[in-house]
């Protein structure tokens, strides 16, 4: 059995058939081949998955892509879509707010929600706020500087 | 303008941050099958039998393969370093278990199916029956007369020992003012990549080449190890690594899945694709070592003699390079202080737990914490400052290059003034006055410092596990550059560390060269990384072969231009006469000039415009000396550290409040990705050494089997970490740098649990095991307090 | 490999026939955030997934006739819009407390329900310990009738609680705050994203002579269900507030864990002494928030 989902990523609408126990990150990474989001564990924990659903960070993973029948789903490719850097993308990128670049995807996205909510926030607001992405390179304090800086280029 | 000591940002960020990056996970072909893998539950058993048949009749299944059949198609998985060949024991891996299982979570059958899904719905219908075994889990344990024996066919549980010494110990520590003894226990903890393991083998319907897409390390021994293990030509093999996730030593070489899709692709013809899962991620391990040492020293706190005899339990055997570290833990010991009067006895035991892989530092971190923590004991005996301790002991500055008791040819750095330099950046004095009056009013707080000695590049003598590497750079007729490098980039940046030496030599933007790596059939015969290696060897190899190109270019460029080589200047995009602006040309009609007159301009120009060049870096020693040591490293990097904790006395929970780091790794070729390795191993040895943590059940079963259980630090758990740098250039290495990477495991992670100690001490106790978790600090200062 | 089968009924009724019709076979799926990890670890493998996400008038949040009435709440309202929402941070701060403080960041606080986060029952989960002190009456529907039950008597052990294969959680009654209550939520975890290893959810009533009027302490994290202090209700009723009587009330806390979690997080002896220390957090904050008059 497979279920049909109306979801509009990125702006761009699409009708799929899908696996109705299937996560939606794998329905983005294997039907729509948007592989810009990743996930590290499927628990819930390490936060690579994150995508934007009507607005909000959720984790990609913990989403039945049928119970997103309906949404607007955003990902990192549809950031710079216009073929210009979001504010955070440079910010990550000039800033070293990675080295693999694994995590960057879920981090960007999160941050765009904590910068929603709190367009100037400390240093320990983001590091709070951070709390379920896991990055194993950095350490987070560029990720952390990067975001700030993001923060201060909006202002 | 020099590249080399800018902090350009990475060549590719932009693909990262616009998620096109793409990760072998993200590879999609069409036909392909995937992987997974049935394993055992049990830490050790008999296979009664593996029944497949439902399995094999799920849907989308399109083979089930059990150990005994895989056994008749691939041959034992070639070891990446066999413990063999240094006199230790050789054990027989084979991808899926034969007759026995050894440790929980080891494969045991393959599914093949359609997709992921239908191949984990079939693996959990494989139905396979055990007969359990007694397990051992405890190394020393594993060492007694009468524990079960990991390997049938072993008389013990030894996979390799050995035994230093040097100087007269035994005279020092009878004539030592001061003796104290510690055992010291370190435990089993892993590197835990963000991206796990993943493999896409694909059979070319063409040639008769097996292509593998693989988050590897080392891509050419890989290659190296699956033409042993599936018996096919070495050069009928690619491995192509597109992208890796961060490593840390958990993506090297001899993992059985590796060897499992290529076999499964060559089998069904069809691409066949296995993506780790955490779970998964989390049997393999590391690290858990306990050292019995002993200290003799003056009441000045100078010490004269060291003694250790440590036990590794490496887990079950594997064919990856995870046990190597213990014997570098001995070989690092007594790391960057100078002691003489050594005795140092290890012991390597199999256990039925999950084999190691090598993890980052290598083992050189383990012995940072175990010689930092004997450091703060000596203070702690003679009743001086911790750090006075250190300064007394490092080895001075004018004893450089100095021969260590082990061996090690130590090529320079400043030790003492590195330390001096973290206390200034942490401020320990500030914090000590801090601490008294947190002491005062009941607070613990404490302060440590840890010192690190590091050495990287590293080259096992008679392995694949190389010091040297290779570069070619190719300039284009229209001017563009390529290189194409052996060494390999697991995330860490170097390629943009190359792009920029090679910018340099060449006076092109760093942005405008291509970096190739990580294809065994694209890039010259290398090594990958490991051991800090890749701006050591791989810059230095990239160094030379641009060198190489340029000689070409001025030579072309001056026979152009009618003026001797040696007149000719290359600035950025130009060749110039020297002092005659007018006569120059564009790099791009030099280029294509190599190429195109070369019967005209005669010998000056030798197309292609390419060169291949090897740098073997100097000092590493693999002729073992009067004593039978050899030297595995050509330069040494060291760093110092200051941690200041508070522990809650309520419920041990620690809490960093600030670590200072001074580094020196010689020249910085990009100082902000310098920084980012140490930034993120600083986290590293953080987690290490306040929870990460992989634990069993008394039976052997696996009960860190998620991120909930390995608990990783995350953005608040960290403080802001204050580095600076000393540069002391190798006097060994091409660029004088020394390797930066590996450092700040061990150093963090020995800063913490000194400061955790110093917080502690005021309660009389005394912390000499890791992780220090709250739990486990709590029991502590219970018992001190009842 | 079985298929799944799926539903996400619109009302009620329907989501009640599918249960009546496929009972334990059926997994109730509402934000995910419990589920769906579960189910990539193996550790759960549903034949039909019911998804209630949709069903209209879960998400509501409100306060029953005048200001001082009961206050309901939806079991579809997610972590994020309890920490959120005025109403439940002027009625149950409590709630907001706790909700705020749930592990895995804010894309699990987006998306987890309060309805998830008590019917999983998982003992690590922070929101059941309020629940159960904050008097909450879960709000049951089956396919004959609705029926509410304590907060108290819900929670039956680790994964396990009085809801029946037939019925859903549709929300939860709380009785209002008195006034002079103060609320607090003490949770211990080892790293910004860990679990739960010990909380204490608490309300303490200043009656006029400021002495205690009434205190709740129930324990999280430590056995497989919240631990009531019933004890500690008791040492401190009619007595004054003070540093030792707080004291005397959390050390109630490690005799009334009976039966504590062990796992790789920590063990039994430690769980216990952190159920002190968490219960003597919890009530110091709250006891100072009734002294600043209480209320959000």
């Amino acid at each position: 059995m497979t279920s049909r989902v109306h979801l509009v990523v990125n702006g761009t609408p699409h009708e799929l058939e899908v696996d109705p126990s299937q996560a939606l990150v794998h329905v983005l990474r294997d039907q729509l081949r948007l592989t810009g989001t990743r996930f590290g564990c499927l628990t819930g924990h390490c936060g690579a998955c994150t995508v934007r659903l009507d607005g909000r960070a959720v984790k990609s993973c913990t989403v039945l892509a049928a119970s997103a029948d309906g949404a607007r789903i955003e990902t990192i490719e549809g950031l710079a879509a216009d073929g210009t850097l979001h504010p955070l993308q440079r910010a990550f990128w000039e800033r070293f707010g990675f080295q693999c670049g694994f995590c960057t995807p879920g981090m960007i996205m999160t941050a765009l929600e904590i910068l929603a909510e709190h367009p100037h926030p400390d240093e320990a607001t983001i590091r709070r706020l951070l709390g379920g992405n896991l990055c194993r390179c950095t350490g987070y304090q560029t990720i952390v500087e990067a975001i700030q800086a993001a923060s201060e280029a909006a202002r | 303008m020099t590249y080399v000591g800018q902090s350009v940002p990475l060549l590719d960020g932009e693909q990262i941050v616009t998620g096109e990056a793409r990760f072998v996970a993200d590879l999609l072909l069409p036909g392909t099958l995937h992987l997974a893998v049935v394993r055992s539950p049990h830490a050790h058993a008999r296979i009664v039998s593996v029944d497949a048949a439902a399995a094999a009749a799920s849907p989308g299944v399109s083979l089930v393969l059990t150990g005994e059949e895989a056994s008749r198609h691939v041959a034992q998985i070639p070891h990446r370093v066999d413990p063999a060949i240094s006199g230790g024991r050789h054990a027989d891996i084979r991808p899926l278990a034969v007759g026995k299982v050894i440790y929980a979570g080891q494969p045991v059958a393959a599914v093949l199916a359609e997709s992921p899904r239908a191949a984990g719905a079939a693996a959990a219908l494989v139905r396979a029956a055990y007969d359990p075994l007694p397990v051992v889990l405890d190394g020393e344990e594993a060492l007694g007369p009468g524990a079960p024996r990991v390997v049938d066919g072993w008389p013990d549980n030894v996979l390799h020992r050995g035994r230093i010494v040097h100087g007269t110990p035994a005279a020092a520590f009878a004539a030592a003012p001061g003796r104290l003894a510690a055992t010291i226990r370190l435990h089993r903890y892993s590197t835990q990549p963000i991206e796990t393991r993943a493999y896409l083998a694909v059979p070319d319907m063409v040639d008769d080449l097996l292509t593998l897409y693989a988050t590897t390390q080392n891509p050419h021994q890989l290659r190296h190890q699956l033409a042993g293990a599936l018996g096919r030509p070495e050069n009928r093999i690619r491995v192509i690594v597109p992208r890796l996730g961060g490593a840390f030593g958990l993506k090297m070489i001899g993992h059985p899945e590796e060897t499992l899709v290529c076999l499964l692709a060559l089998r069904t013809g069809r691409p066949v694709k296995w993506v780790e899962d955490r779970s998964e991620c989390l049997i393999i391990t590391g690290r858990e070592q306990v050292h019995r040492v002993e200290a003799a020293f003056t009441a000045e706190g100078r010490i004269i003699a060291l003694r250790d005899r440590f036990v590794a339990n490496v887990g079950a055997p594997y064919a990856t390079p995870g046990w190597g570290m213990a014997p570098l833990t001995a070989a690092t010991i007594p790391c960057g202080y100078a002691i003489q009067d050594v005795e140092i006895e290890y012991t390597l035991a199999v256990t039925n737990k999950g084999p190691w892989t090598a993890s980052r530092g290598y083992g050189k971190e383990a012995a940072n914490v175990v010689m930092e923590r004997v450091l703060d004991l000596v203070a702690r005996r003679t009743g001086l400052d911790p750090a006075a301790v250190r300064a007394r002991n490092l080895i001075p500055a004018s004893a450089m290059p100095y021969r260590t008791a082990t061996g090690l040819e130590i090529d320079s750095g400043d030790y003492a003034g590195t330390l001096a330099r973290a206390l200034d950046a942490g401020e320990y004095a500030r914090w000590r006055r801090e601490q008294e009056t947190a002491r005062a009013a009941g607070r613990l707080l404490g302060v440590g410092v840890a010192c690190e000695l590091t050495p990287e590049g590293g080259s096992l003598p008679r392995s694949l596990v190389a010091g040297y590497d290779t570069a070619t750079v190719r300039v284009d007729p229209s001017g563009q550059v390529t290189v194409l490098t052996g060494v390999t980039s697991p995330g860490g940046g170097n390629e943009t560390g190359i792009a920029q030496i090679v910018a340099d030599r060449l006076g092109v933007p760093p942005r405008e060269i291509r970096v190739v790596q990580g294809d065994t059939d694209r890039c010259p015969y290398g090594f990958g990384n490991y051991s800090g290696r890749s701006m050591i060897a791989g810059g230095g190899a990239a160094a030379l072969a641009a060198e190489e190109v340029r000689g070409k270019m001025l030579r072309v460029a001056a026979a152009m231009l009618g003026a001797d080589p040696g007149a000719i200047e290359l600035t950025p995009g130009r060749f110039t006469v020297h002092g005659e602006p007018a006569r120059a040309l564009g790099f791009a009609e030099v280029a294509f000039a190599a190429y195109t007159r070369t019967y005209e301009l005669g010998t000056a120009a030798e197309p292609p415009l390419e060169a291949t060049c090897t740098y073997r870096p100097p000092n590493i020693r693999h002729t073992p000396d009067a004593q039978g040591r050899v030297n595995p490293y050509p330069t040494y990097s060291n760093a110092a550290y200051l941690a200041v904790v508070e522990v809650d006395r309520r419920t041990g929970v620690v809490k960093v409040l600030h670590l200072a780091a001074a580094h020196d790794c010689g020249v910085a070729i990009n100082p902000a990705l310098v920084d980012g390795q140490l930034r993120g191993a600083i986290a590293m040895g953080i987690g290490a050494a306040l929870g990460e943590e992989v634990r069993y059940a008394p039976d052997g079963a696996r009960l860190t089997t998620s991120f909930r259980e390995y608990v990783m630090p995350r953005a608040a758990d960290l403080p802001p970490v204050t580095i600076t740098h000393l540069a002391t250039p190798s006097p060994h290495t091409l660029l004088g740098n020394k390797g930066g990477g590996e450092a700040g495991v061990g150093g963090a992670a020995a800063a913490v649990m000194n400061a955790v100690a110093d917080a502690l001490a005021p309660l009389g106790v005394e912390v000499l095991a890791l992780p220090l978790t709250p739990p486990a600090l709590w029991r502590l200062m219970m018992e001190a307090t009842a | 490999m079985t298929a799944v089968s799926y539903t996400a009924p619109h009302t009620l009724d329907e989501a009640l026939r599918t249960l009546a019709d496929l009972g334990a076979a059926a997994t109730v799926v509402a934000g995910g955030q419990d589920v769906l990890p579960r189910m990539h670890q193996g550790l759960l493998r549903p034949s039909h997934l019911l998804d209630i996400s949709r069903l209209r008038g879960l998400t509501a949040v409100e306060v029953a006739g005048d200001r001082g009435g009961r206050l309901h709440v939806g079991a579809l309202v997610t972590h994020a819009a309890l920490a959120r929402e005025p109403v439940i941070r002027a009625a149950a701060p409590l709630l907001a407390e706790a909700a705020a403080q749930i592990g895995g960041g804010i894309q699990v606080r987006n998306r987890g329900t309060i309805g998830g986060a008590a019917a999983a029952a998982n003992p690590a989960y922070d929101l059941p310990a309020c629940l159960v002190a904050l008097d909450a009456v879960v709000v049951l529907a089956g396919p004959r009738e609705r029926r509410r039950v304590s907060a108290a008597a819900f929670f039956s052990g680790a994964g396990r609680t009085d809801c029946r294969a037939d019925e859903l959680v549709l929300g939860f009654e709380m009785p209002p705050m008195p006034p002079r209550t103060g609320w607090a939520y003490a949770k211990l975890k080892f790293t910004e994203g860990g679990s739960t290893v010990a909380g204490a959810a608490c309300l303490l009533t200043l009656g006029p002579d400021g002495r205690c009027a009434r205190a709740s302490v129930v324990l999280s994290g430590v056995a497989d269900r919240p631990v009531p202090l019933a004890l500690a209700a008791e040492r401190l009723a009619g007595e004054p507030v003070t540093p030792e009587t707080l004291e005397a009330a959390a050390a109630a806390a490690p005799g009334a864990v009976e039966h504590p979690l062990e796992d790789v997080l920590a063990g039994g002896a430690y769980r216990r002494a952190m159920a002190h220390v968490m219960a003597a957090e919890a009530l110091a904050r709250a006891a100072g928030r009734a002294r600043n008059g209480g209320g959000a």
